[in-house]
């Protein structure tokens, strides 16, 4: 039933038993003739990107806040402008607490307009908004507004700064201590304490939730309040990306106790401190956003609300951007994305995700446990090809970390990554050395995505050509999960991200993570990855996560495809709005309309 | 009357609990539980902690004990709380229910009021060009898949006349009564059309069957003007098994109901079962089922009694 719910244009290329290589070589040559023609008949120049608004420039033009009437009480300024010293110091042990880089002032291009409805046309209905409890992108799409985490993300770096959390330091390898910042308050009033930063990670390790994102937090974590405004967290082990993930606003939004007691959980509550707050949820309808007047960061929010409607069709939400219905939405197939690329009301915002195609290598099944016939396999692959076919061009081959992710990903190239160039001949010959010619194997795919089955269709062309027999199980999506948790799959296509720190995406291939669905057992990567944990220095970290994306490169654990494109187009008149490579969407903070 | 009534709706007990029966098992027998869903494809977990994932939704218990733990809350009024959400269920049921047969009833008058007209027109011109034309609508009807055909209303809708008709969402009749006959209009357009065109074949053959009976060659012969001996006479005959039909697509209205309300955003009974479907959401699924199984149940039960009105020599005892 699933199926059903895409596009058409993607319905027509569900396999059809036999006639698949047919059909996905005839949809290859299709889907290339578009490009190229769509290439040799568009002279138009590439759009300029958005301006990214500076935070500066909302901040800068200060004189309408004088007219506002709730002036927030001894509201902090930005961190960045107001202690620069404090991020060094506080970052040093840790990556991706690097010093945050000051906001830069730009000169202002308009007059900030404050006020104003942003009306959002969102892809899926959220499934409860408890930060805890729901991974799930359409809730953190919701929830994200509604909390603030110890630490946020830089828009365009993703890089950690502070956030609840003035500064931080380690008072040990093992344990981090925060400074929070003060009279900052839950949107019920109280103040945020440490007490509140306590009671939510104890939250986090609660047996009795269902917590999805536990194992993220490391090993033996706990917390513990010094003062009022001091609180420490503590791993059993060093963990250096601890920093980084309790900043990655998911399950570590703080939360204020006495509205989850009061509600049991937070799926239809709000208990945060963040720019907006819930007004009303009506599942499958809308969702929304109210300004937060009392929000510690100056001057913002600029909107006084946000509306998210929910609308599942894909060409429904086309059908709303383009008639100016909703002022921000989110397309993923590139055909819709293209047929907003010559609208002038219309910026695309179109930015390389965080999402990569990936299936893992069950090791378990013979002969994939043989890095030979790994190997043959992805010299079999032409992932170019994939990309031109399945996203008309719109992505970038991947290794183990997205190429977005600048900090720690080295460069896709063949150097790096030789088993990614496109060579049927050796992988012809490594199949023959391994004794696998005539290989069959199987590979699960779900339509819950749009490009995983037409990807497995041209991996299946494309295998057939060095002799592998590669069979497509279309499921759904629960079922795809299913089969990976119990490893009965050769293959498993999946779209997934596993933000924020280099060791929860790479660790999947140590023998003992909980997730690693293809049984890879090798101890040179164990070593490297337990060393890559409790490796503070950053140069020395990134030159361990240099070696094990090298090593991901030689022995395949998983097979990586390609990264796709976020697209968030939105209406001209809004403006300051920033798309971010992870998919959310801090910067609506500082959004406004110029209408 | 009143005895064969009753009787009818006792049977509709029966028939509900072999729904429930039927519900509660396909959903264990499809791969994937909620904490599969919950833990998705980044959630590490020992088996010990699915285990005790499980153990917290009640999911390890014997599927005899699951059900009749369910079965008692729902005999006690009780749907219980969705495992994703958190929600009461009975109360979103509820307000989304009106949504779905509201759809429903939409598509079922309009095919009706399409359907009867062209059915009985082309059974009187038959083997004309009127009656090909109706022939070859109704064939075209029946190829269109609603979802392909909601996606392209959708589409030329936002290209040619944008902002005539609303392609997505739901405006409640409490709020503005013409919004929600504007909101519906192209949902119920989609998923009326192979349901008008089964109906439009159906009025014309069994139309054709009735014009060939000698009761229909007496009125005639009576003198009877031709509009009288089709529409008096003949019609009323022919209707029956047309009401039979139309009882029956009524299940399959509320079956596409789950697409087309997917497709227009609509907050209804259908949409609730298929996000509750894909997050394995069991006592979700299995209060919408058991609800739209009902009403399906009451829509045949009136066409029972609809034939009474249309022969008069039906007789219940």
């Amino acid at each position: 039933m699933t199926d059903l719910m895409l596009p058409a244009s993607t319905g027509q290329l569900r396999p059809g038993g036999r006639s698949i290589s047919r059909r996905a070589a005839l949809v290859r040559m299709l889907g290339g003739g578009l490009a190229i023609g769509l290439a040799a008949c568009s002279p138009t120049p590439p759009r300029t990107e958005p301006k990214p608004a500076a935070p500066a420039a909302t901040t800068g033009p200060a004189a309408p806040a004088a007219a506002k009437p709730t002036e927030a009480p001894k509201p902090a300024a930005p961190a960045a402008d107001v202690k620069p010293t404090a991020a060094p110091a506080a970052a040093a042990p840790t990556a991706a607490a690097k010093p945050v880089e000051a906001a830069k002032p730009q000169a202002a291009p308009a007059a900030v307009k404050k006020g104003g409805v942003l009306i959002i046309g969102a892809d899926v209905n959220p499934v409860g908004l408890d930060p805890a409890l729901t991974t799930a992108f359409a809730s953190v799409a919701i929830y994200e507004q509604l909390y603030s985490s110890l630490g946020t993300l830089e828009y365009a770096s993703n890089k950690v700064k502070p956030d609840l959390a003035e500064s931080w330091k380690n008072v040990e390898p093992s344990v981090v201590e925060f400074k929070l910042r003060q009279g900052v308050k839950f949107h019920g009033g109280r103040e945020v304490t440490a007490e509140d930063v306590k009671y939510t990670f104890d939250r986090l390790m609660d047996e009795k939730q269902a917590v999805p994102l536990r194992s993220y937090l490391g090993p033996g974590f706990s917390t513990q309040v010094v003062d009022k405004y001091t609180v420490r967290v503590k791993n059993s082990d060093v963990f250096a990306p601890i920093v980084s993930v309790l900043a990655d606003r998911r399950p570590t939004a703080i939360v204020d106790r006495e509205v989850v007691e009061k509600h049991g959980d937070l799926k239809n509550a709000d208990a945060g401190s963040g720019p907006f707050k819930l007004v009303e949820y009506t599942p499958d309808v809308k969702v929304v956003l109210e300004r937060n007047g009392d929000y510690w960061e100056k001057d913002l929010p600029i909107l006084e609300r946000i509306e998210f409607r929910i609308i599942p069709e894909e060409t429904a939400r086309l059908a709303a951007i383009r008639s100016g219905e909703v002022d921000l939405t989110v397309l993923k197939d590139p055909k819709n994305a293209r047929l907003l690329k010559d609208d002038k009301n219309v910026n695309l915002n179109d930015v390389p995700s965080f999402w990569r195609s990936a299936s893992p290598f069950n090791t378990a099944h013979k002969p994939l446990d043989d890095v030979r016939v790994r190997q043959a396999i992805s010299y079999a692959i032409d992932r170019q090809e994939i990309i031109n076919t399945v996203l008309l061009g719109d992505g970038v081959p991947t290794g183990p970390l997205p190429p977005g992710e600048t900090e720690w990903a080295i460069p896709v190239n063949p150097e790096n990554f030789p088993t990614y160039t496109y060579d049927p001949d050796k992988a012809r010959a490594l199949l023959k050395e391994a004794g696998a010619e005539g290989l069959k194997i199987s590979i699960q795919a779900a339509p819950a995505y749009a490009p995983d089955i037409p990807t497995a269709q041209v991996l299946q062309a494309q295998l057939k050509k060095v002799g592998i027999d590669l069979q497509i199980q279309q499921m759904e999506w629960a079922a795809v999960l299913q089969a990976q948790r119990d490893g009965s799959f050769d293959l498993n296509l999946t779209f997934n991200t596993n933000r924020p720190d280099p060791d929860t995406y790479l660790s999947v291939a140590h023998s003992k993570s909980g997730s690693n669905w293809g049984k890879y057992a090798n101890p040179k990567m164990d070593e490297l990855i337990d060393k890559g944990r409790v490796t503070t220095d950053l140069t020395e970290r990134k030159k361990v996560y240099s070696d094990i994306q090298r090593l991901f490169a030689t022995e395949l654990p998983y097979l990586f495809l390609y990264v796709i494109k976020n697209y968030e187009p939105s209406r001209q008149h809004v403006k300051g709005y920033v798309p971010m490579a992870s998919g959310y969407r801090l910067a609506l903070k500082e959004t406004w309309l110029d209408k | 009357m009143t005895r064969y009534l009753i009787r009818r709706v006792l049977l509709v007990i029966p028939v509900l609990f072999g729904v429930s029966v039927a519900v509660f098992l396909m959903l264990r027998l499809i791969p994937g539980d909620v904490v599969d869903v919950i833990l998705g494809t980044e959630g590490a977990a020992s088996p010990e902690r699915l285990a005790q994932l499980r153990a917290l939704f009640g999911l390890d218990r014997p599927f005899h004990e699951q059900y009749l733990a369910w079965l008692g809350g729902l005999l006690s009024g009780d749907l219980g709380r969705s495992i994703r959400t958190s929600r009461p269920i009975l109360p979103d049921i509820l307000t989304r229910l009106p949504v779905t047969l509201q759809l429903a009833t939409m598509a079922m008058l309009l095919s009706l009021c399409i359907a009867l007209p062209l059915g009985v027109l082309s059974a009187v011109r038959r083997y004309t060009r009127v009656d090909s034309l109706v022939r070859v609508i109704g064939l075209i009807g029946l190829s269109i898949p609603n979802f392909w055909l909601a996606t392209m209303m959708i589409l030329a809708v936002s290209t040619f006349a944008r902002g005539v008709l609303p392609t997505s969402g739901f405006t409640p009749p409490s709020q503005d009564i013409g919004g929600n006959l504007r909101s519906l209009l192209l949902p119920s357009v989609a998923l009326a059309v192979a349901n008008m065109a089964i109906l439009m074949r159906m009025t014309r053959s069994s139309m054709l069957e009735v014009l060939r009976q000698e009761y229909v060659t007496t009125a005639r012969s009576k003198g009877l003007v031709e509009r009288t001996v089709v529409y008096r006479h003949a019609l009323r005959n022919a209707l029956i098994p047309v009401a039979t039909i139309a009882g029956v697509q009524v299940g399959y209205l509320l079956g596409g109901a789950i697409i087309v309300e997917q497709i227009f955003a609509l907050p209804g009974v259908g949409t609730l079962i298929l996000n509750g479907i894909l997050q394995r959401d069991y006592p979700v699924v299995q209060a919408g089922v058991l609800f739209v199984a009902a009403s399906f149940v009451l829509v045949n039960l009136a066409v029972d009694v609809l034939y009474a009105y249309l022969d008069p020599r039906i007789h219940y005892g």
